[in-house]
């Protein structure tokens, strides 16, 4: 990690406007030179070009909507979310949307942090559905970030009633590890490995990057990064795992290595954060890079979005060495999710800040839930 | 049960636990008013600018230079669907002027220069922005408005009705030179009454011996006072009309008001191939001023005059049109006074071009009248 400057007041503040000042203009507009100029890769699966009005078409929506949030997931491209947004935009406020078009629904607004109405949708939709097996997993999944979990709980049960045996059980370890029981958690998801080898790549790679979380949280390091490397060979494409690695990797003061598994031009941003703390942990910050993510925070602050908050406080913390700023968006943070990442975010902003609020905070988390962390400090 | 772990592999796709990338879809829509005139730029990334008008037309997913240029209508109509803006009720016309690339740190911009212009003198804009809502309802604009030391800056999105801002009160010395333009700027582009100007010119620079034949006049002296004569008289009359309807006491059609204009033109042309009126000539001057006022205040009624400093604009405007007035004098009169030896001005200028002049004002004549039959 970057080293904190003896005086952080004294270079908080410089650092961010300095970023910001540049603008995010490069240089002044120009005419290409060439008709054969190559100006830009477009994304494939991108709506392309002026698309006929049609009718709304419940069918057709839910096939474009489901496609466009799971690329939207793999290339960590938030403007497909946008595209989903559109198709679904005749239901936005119909109470009862058809099919699974609700279903759709609840996942983009937990995918925009909008909890509370995900929520609704999702009880309603589990009303009439009651073992449908995604709507289980994304209404688990969303307790949990809530640190709901008991409610959590119940639903990776019903997910075992549904007969998706290996994923409730996974769900419910999931729980467990986060509720005092995460060794016995660690060994009893350790005794699945056989089984995950039948799973579709997805689900094995779920399966083995939530290993690798719990035992990173048991202090068992190697471990962890052996079982990140495999969850990364199964699902090579997805820059949650991609991330949580990097972060173990500049945890234990490897940047190097997290910048191999980052590659040159990562695109998802939040690939992007990992990059510049790696290269700042390795003295040789990119000021380019630094200010597209200075930039990309402020452009999600104008727009009114919420769901930036732990990078934004990891890359003030660690960039911008501004303690003071990286607590407040912790708190903002922890007020809206409460995973094990965004406790020890807590605790690090809180000890550089010299928060005893906030380090009271993390303790009444930790006996209330009887979460064990050991990245955690004492 | 692969088809239900299938389902779930999707499910484990779907579940987006929080960190999502921040980069979402913006465009960035720069404004500066001045006076009635409009410019700026709207940089669109080109990844939505394919979204939306559908760029690559060879379908390899990299877009050319090529590709956008010789597509510039699509650019067009872009403009026209997606970005209205408006100063009171009426519409200010916005083109697209150039296309340019901009590189910004999140990836290649289209930089559309803008380039409008609004019917009257706004004192508020409101500006209605529907890029690319239809496809990605999580785009937004950011809009950042300049008029004289004012700058507003907002977020569009698409659950808002066009938004309205006050333009910054310009102040006296900005309105003076705003309508002092206007004024310039509507005699040189108002034909008639320069044609009107110029048919009173013609024969200045010569006099009348005996009967009715021409002859240079002998000195520039008296030239300039009749000059001067005839053109103090006309704006006298047009001042007097343009302030009286601009002050609302006293109005006439539009519609009439130009034709007696077509009218006046026609006349004082005649009156160049058949002298009726040969001495104070002035008179017939202030007398049709008196018509082209009326028309002058037509236009400076579209342009609105300030709810403050009417006066102030009213002046302006009238000294912009006299300056106007006076700078076509200055360019012509050396010329007429130059040709005014030669028997060919005499014989064949002259009268063809008074003969010209009062076809095309009998026409314009007929179309005007026609408009106030209609």
């Amino acid at each position: 990690m970057a080293l904190r400057s003896a005086n952080p007041r004294a270079r908080r503040g410089f650092s961010l406007a300095l970023l910001l000042a540049h603008g995010s203009v490069l240089a002044a507009p120009y005419l290409p030179t060439s008709d054969d100029a190559q100006l830009a890769q477009l994304p494939r699966h991108a709506p392309s070009g002026v698309m006929a009005p049609r009718a709304a078409d419940a069918e057709l929506a839910a096939v474009l909507v489901q496609a466009y949030l799971q690329r939207a997931r793999l290339d960590g491209d938030p403007r497909f979310l946008g595209y989903a947004e559109g198709e679904l935009r005749p239901w936005r406020t119909d109470p009862a949307p058809p099919g699974r078009l609700l279903l759709l629904r609840a996942t983009l607004l937990q995918a925009r942090h909008n909890f509370s109405a995900a929520l609704d949708d999702l009880d309603r939709y589990l009303q009439d559905e009651p073992t449908d097996a995604q709507a289980l997993l994304t209404r688990a999944t969303l307790h949990r970030v809530l640190g709901r979990y008991p409610e959590a709980l119940t639903d990776c049960d019903r997910l075992g009633a549904a007969q998706a045996a290996f994923v409730a059980q996974v769900c419910a370890l999931g729980i467990g590890a986060l509720t005092g029981a995460l060794h016995t958690s660690l060994a009893d998801l350790a005794e699945m490995q056989a089984g995950s080898h039948r799973m579709p790549a997805a689900v094995r790679g779920w399966y083995l990057a939530e290993r690798a979380a719990m035992a990173e949280r048991a202090g068992q390091d190697a471990l962890a990064e052996g079982l990140y490397r495999q969850a990364l060979t199964a699902t090579p494409d997805d820059p949650r795992i991609r991330s949580a690695a990097a972060d173990l990797m500049l945890r234990v003061g490897q940047p190097g290595r997290a910048l191999d598994l980052l590659g040159e031009a990562p695109g998802a941003d939040i690939l992007r954060l990992r990059q510049s703390l790696a290269l700042h942990a390795m003295g040789q910050p990119r000021p380019r890079l630094d200010r597209l993510l200075a930039e990309g925070y402020a452009t999600a602050r104008r727009r009114g979005e919420a769901i930036h908050l732990r990078e934004e406080s990891r890359f003030a913390l660690h960039i911008l060495n501004d303690a003071d700023r990286a607590l407040q968006l912790a708190e903002q943070n922890w007020a809206s999710q409460k995973e094990p990442e965004d406790l020890l975010l807590l605790q690090q902003a809180a000890l550089a800040a010299g928060s005893a609020d906030q380090l009271n905070e993390v303790r009444r988390w930790l006996n209330q839930t009887g979460l064990e962390d050991r990245r955690l400090a004492p | 049960m692969t088809g239900l772990a299938r389902m779930l592999a999707m499910a484990l796709l779907l579940l987006c636990a929080p960190s999502w990338a921040h980069r979402s879809s913006e465009a960035f829509l720069t404004l500066q008013a001045d006076g009635r005139n409009l410019s700026g730029h709207w940089e669109i990334a080109l990844t939505d600018l394919d979204v939306v008008s559908g760029l690559d037309s060879n379908g390899d997913r990299i877009l050319s230079w090529g590709e956008i240029r010789r597509q510039r209508h699509r650019l067009d109509a872009l403009l026209a669907e997606s970005l209205r803006i408006r100063s009171a009720a009426q519409e200010c016309p916005v083109a697209l002027v150039d296309v340019l690339i901009n590189d910004r740190l999140d990836g290649r911009y289209a930089w559309l220069e803008l380039s409008g212009r609004c019917p009257q003198m706004p004192e508020s804009l409101s500006i209605d922005y529907r890029l690319l809502f239809d496809i990605n309802p999580a785009h937004r604009g950011f809009l950042v408005l300049r008029s004289g030391a004012t700058t507003h800056s907002a977020v569009l999105g698409p659950d808002q009705a066009p938004a309205t801002w006050a333009l910054d009160s310009p102040s006296p010395w900005r309105q003076f030179r705003d309508y002092f333009r206007e004024g310039v700027h509507h005699i040189w582009i108002g034909v008639d009454h320069v044609l009107f100007l110029l048919t009173l010119l013609l024969p200045c620079v010569l006099v009348r011996r005996a009967g009715p034949v021409w002859q240079g006049a002998p000195a520039f002296a008296p030239v300039l006072r009749d000059v001067v004569a005839l053109v103090t008289a006309f704006t006298a009359g047009h001042s007097i009309t343009l302030s009286l309807a601009a002050l609302d006491v006293l109005r006439i059609p539009i519609a009439l008001a130009e034709s007696l204009i077509a009218l006046s033109v026609a006349v004082a042309a005649l009156n160049n191939l058949w002298p009726v009126v040969t001495r104070r000539r002035w008179l017939v001057a202030f007398a049709f001023g008196l018509v082209h006022g009326f028309g002058f205040a037509s236009v400076l009624s579209e342009l609105g005059l300030p709810s403050g400093g009417r006066l102030l604009a009213l002046c302006a405007f009238n000294l912009g049109i006299e300056t106007g007035q006076l700078a076509i004098l200055a360019g012509m009169l050396p010329l007429l006074y130059g040709l005014r030896q030669f028997r060919l001005y005499r014989a064949l200028i002259l009268p063809l071009a008074s003969v010209g002049i009062t076809l095309l004002a009998g026409l314009w004549f007929a179309q005007r009248s026609g408009l106030l039959m209609a």
